[in-house]
């Protein structure tokens, strides 16, 4: 099509097009950056979970290790040693493996005591 | 159709009011073709030999590989796409550009800033996600560049005389609104409000599958769907059934990036909407190939296809889009992409997508569209087919290569992936861009025809 006729403003009625055209495309994008923003968890309840985990791990994790390198006693009455104490008594006296694991085989004199209910076996 | 004729003589007066934007954009697209044409010569030689360049840290493979995707998604599909818009649309819609100085300035913040945000890349500063990898400074610099370069499409359709519609000028509008879109709200969810988890993963697919299949893929369809009535002058094969394919591309393409997941912790039903939007992606697949191959075949059309140099770049396209949509269909099914995962499977079907596919139609759109522009000649035949055949061969090598080599690594861990073939193919890309480039380059510089013939 060709623009003969020049009291048609044609540069202009085509930069209001582009215009229109710019205005179209940026209300779809605030619609929808608006409903992401809005919508979106701020509250931070995922991120508080996430570090309450974390510290929970942190926190199992330093007690296991308490068990490998501190002595104490047990809640089933048990006695545990640090792991580097264990290691030098068993390479001192290796027999004393052999009394451990019979003293494992059978109800040692601090197991556990059955559980009856209702006064009856 | 008649075509007002500017004094340039052979160009007419809507390709010379598009004529600087155009041919920048197109000059762009050739060179950022070639800055990615030689690194993918050095990502694939690095495949091969890890050690080559490996004291630069500039060259480490991550960045090298990064830049090159980039260069050539951003820098040259890109720029070709928004030479070819404009021209398709403007043709289309008889469209003369009054404010050509608009896109002029868009094209050059575009290219400014994917030079800044490569270079960026190249010092280290990239993010993780694939496409995304440039600071996020960049992206709304490259928005707002985008709509100064590639909105005109859109206007030339709103200020169209009539009220017909050529489909077309469907996925062009589609397109041309996809990408601004989903550059901003991925930016925006992936590093400027980041969501959490898994969620990131989510929309990082998103955004990708929309710019592979939607910006990319439907401006390429657009020009398939141009060339093939035109070159062939022949109306479009079940033509109203195009307004269907239209609607469920643009419907089921955007939905398939949680098939691209599977396997992943995401929930099961969101990675089940993924799956099903694929298998329906079905319905366009069939729909073009009735469009285009019904058009062709009948009367020996496929044969006089193969003899015009344009037909020729968009049947490879067109049907390099076919087979890469139904391998991601196939793919996309729960047991096969458990085969085919985490393997050189995938990138063998972005390959087929986004070179075979996207990039040969472009090529097949520029050497119908500048003897328009430019009133000249191509100034070399024999070059012509030294890129059609170097591109052939290597985009042919890399896709099967990667597909049979994927489809043999599944569930082994001791497969060693020869990194021949890819660098082979590298080579083969290599030369036949710069075979198109010399061609074009000489085209862009080379002074009007003759007034009194027409140059093609």
């Amino acid at each position: 099509m060709s623009d003969s006729n020049n009291s048609r403003p044609v540069v202009s009625g085509q930069v209001a097009s582009w215009l229109g055209v710019i205005a179209f495309v940026a209300v779809a994008i605030a619609v929808i950056a608006y409903a992401y923003l809005a919508f979106r968890t701020t509250d931070g309840v995922d991120a508080n979970r996430r570090i309450a985990e974390k510290a929970l791990r942190a926190d199992l994790e330093s007690k296991a290790k308490g068990k490998l390198t501190d002595s104490g006693r047990n809640a089933d009455g048990t006695y545990h040693i640090p792991l580097d104490t264990a290691v030098a008594l068993i390479a001192a006296k290796p027999e004393i493996l052999a009394q451990l694991r019979q003293s494992n085989e059978g109800p040692g004199a601090t197991a556990p005591a059955p559980v009856f209910t209702n006064g009856t076996k | 159709m008649s075509q007002a004729y500017s004094s340039r003589g052979s160009v007419s007066r809507i390709d010379a009011s598009i004529s600087v934007p155009v041919r920048l954009f197109i000059f762009s697209s050739l060179v950022w073709l070639l800055v990615a044409s030689v690194l993918g010569v050095i990502v694939a030689l690095k495949l091969q030999v890890p050690s080559f360049m490996g004291e630069c840290p500039w060259f480490t493979y991550g960045r090298i590989e990064t830049l090159q995707r980039n260069a050539f998604i951003y820098g040259w599909a890109s720029n070709a796409l928004f030479a070819l818009n404009l021209w398709i649309m403007s043709s289309l819609a008889r469209f003369e550009l009054k404010s050509s100085w608009l896109p002029v300035l868009g094209g050059a913040v575009w290219n400014l800033t994917l030079t800044y945000g490569l270079v960026q890349v190249l010092l280290g500063q990239l993010n993780g996600f694939a496409l995304l990898e440039m600071p996020k400074e960049v992206a709304p610099a490259l928005v707002v560049a985008f709509v100064f370069a590639a909105l005109w499409p859109a206007v030339a359709f709103a200020r169209r005389p009539t009220g017909n519609v050529f489909v077309s000028q469907w996925y062009i509008i589609g397109a041309t609104f996809v990408f601004p879109v989903i550059t901003v709200v991925a930016q925006l969810m992936l590093l400027w409000c980041p969501t959490l988890g898994v969620m990131q993963a989510l929309v990082h697919s998103w955004f990708y599958q929309n710019l592979i299949l939607l910006w990319l893929g439907g401006s390429a369809l657009s020009a398939v769907y141009y060339f093939i009535a035109k070159e062939s002058g022949r109306t479009i094969s079940a033509y109203y059934l195009a307004t269907v394919g239209f609607w469920t591309y643009f419907l089921f393409a955007s939905w398939t990036g949680p098939a691209t997941l599977l396997g992943s912790p995401i929930p099961v039903w969101v990675q089940s909407v993924g799956v099903i939007a694929s298998l329906m992606m079905l319905v366009p697949i069939v729909i073009t190939a009735v469009n285009f191959f019904g058009t062709l075949a009948p009367r020996n059309g496929i044969a006089q296809s193969w003899n015009n140099t344009t037909l020729r770049f968009v049947l490879v396209g067109a049907v390099s889009f076919t087979l890469a949509a139904l391998l991601n269909v196939v793919s996309s099914t729960r047991s096969l992409n458990a085969l085919v995962r985490f393997t050189e499977f995938a990138q063998a079907q972005e390959h087929l997508t986004v070179y075979s596919f996207v990039s040969m139609v472009i090529f097949g759109a520029a050497y119908y569209i500048l003897p328009r522009l430019t009133g000249a000649f191509w100034p070399s035949a024999k070059l012509v087919y030294l890129h059609f055949w170097s591109c052939a061969a290597g985009s042919l090598l890399l896709v099967v290569t990667g597909l049979t080599q994927g489809w043999a690594a599944h569930g082994r861990t001791d497969f060693a992936v020869s990194a021949a073939p890819g660098l082979l193919a590298a080579v083969l890309l290599l030369v036949g861009h710069f075979a198109f480039a010399l061609n074009a380059l000489g085209m862009l510089t080379a002074e009007n025809a003759p007034s009194n013939r027409r140059a093609y």
